[in-house]
């Protein structure tokens, strides 16, 4: 039931987040409006026909290619994360809901290995903070998936500067092509891995899956309800054992566990409602 | 379904290695009771700070005219 509640809002929150359907219908290339002033609390490239809002991880690399302390930024992140982790990633994310759509598509299908959880921190830490820092230019925008869908296909197909005797086609360069070739790589992965981007590229849910130890929602497992069958395991879309870290960096907080566990072990947690072994300040382990 | 062989023996056997030292270290221990509560209210209210500083600076401005032009690098042109 949850999961279909999920999946209800993220159509919504896609709609909402990209719903400038009037600038196509009077040509206007970009949204130019007051909601550009304030980030998407996800992945959704400024540069989409339909987007309203401004993309969290482009406007992050701006102020640093400017060399600046993007305050409302860090600001804007430690605030979602600190309420819900990453939840956004897997409730308002419209490039999350593409990949889990792709996902249903018949195919073989690959389990990634754990291990490449930890290059989203790579990518964070060297795409997204110091190469725009070095070289003062948006280098994860440079590799993008979701802007390369979101934006690159739709303006490039569009061409609207083509009315002005101009078009976009006159600047491609080499980078065009690796772009679109990585895009081709990830839709390959998208319909034979689970949210494969989320997983090992995304910046912005390596900057959320920071918060997901204290942040105010969190999960939690009755160790001694669960009987480890790991069915929440093989329904995960982020491939995690639950059962094994509740606070795993990599949880979005989809529900789906909740829904599929047979012993009603998972729950959602804030301090208001917080369960009495961790209510201790110790282990109980490390007290007997 | 797994990898195939090739495939299994570079990405899933080598970084065993790392799964099994270094990178377990991350898995830290639960969060708990008052920790718990001082970490989240800590974080929003820096946050908070942070927030109000950003667009008292007028970070808005310059987030609303970066995100109003077309980004280059995001079509895949330069």
């Amino acid at each position: 039931m949850t999961s279909k509640i999920r999946r209800l809002f993220q159509y919504i929150s896609t709609a909402a987040i990209d719903s400038y359907v009037k600038g196509v219908l009077i040509g206007q290339a970009i949204y130019q409006g007051i909601f550009k002033s304030v980030p998407a609390p996800a992945l959704n490239c400024y540069s989409c026909p339909l987007s309203r809002f401004a993309c969290p991880i482009g406007t992050f690399q701006h102020f640093l290619t400017l060399r600046q302390i993007p305050f409302f930024m860090l600001g804007f992140f430690g605030f979602i994360g600190g309420l819900i982790g990453r939840a956004p990633c897997g409730w308002i994310c419209p490039f999350g809901l593409f990949q889990e759509l792709l996902y249903k598509i018949p195919s073989y299908k690959i389990r990634l290995p754990e291990w490449v959880k930890y290059i989203k921190y790579v990518v964070l830490a060297i795409l997204t903070i110091l190469l725009p820092i070095i070289l003062m230019e948006p280098w994860f925008c440079k590799f993008c998936p979701a802007g390369t869908i979101e934006a690159g296909i739709p303006l490039l197909s569009w061409n609207p500067v083509k009315s002005m005797g101009s078009s976009l086609y006159d600047l491609l360069t080499t980078h065009f092509y690796v772009k679109y070739g990585l895009l081709i790589f990830f839709l390959a992965l998208f319909i034979t891995t689970k949210r494969p981007f989320c997983r090992m590229m995304c910046p912005l849910g390596a900057i959320f899956s920071l918060f997901n130890r204290f942040a105010f929602i969190r999960m939690h497992v009755d160790l001694d309800k669960c009987s480890r069958c790991d069915l929440c395991y093989n329904v995960c879309p982020m491939e995690i054992r639950i059962w094994q870290n509740p606070d795993d960096v990599d949880c979005i907080r989809c529900m789906k566990c909740y829904d599929v566990c047979p012993d009603r072990a998972i729950k959602v947690i804030t301090p208001l409602n917080m369960p009495v072994e961790l209510k201790l300040q110790k282990d109980l382990k490390l007290l007997s | 379904m797994g990898f195939p062989g090739f495939l299994r023996r570079s990405f899933i056997e080598f970084p065993i290695l790392f799964d099994s030292s270094v990178f377990q270290t991350v898995n830290f221990p639960p969060m708990r009771g008052k920790k718990w509560i001082f970490a989240f209210i800590l974080t929003l209210v820096v946050s908070g700070f942070l927030l109000f500083y950003g667009v008292k600076a007028g970070e808005n401005n310059e987030i609303n005219m970066n995100a109003s032009l077309i980004c280059f690098s995001c079509i895949g042109l330069e």
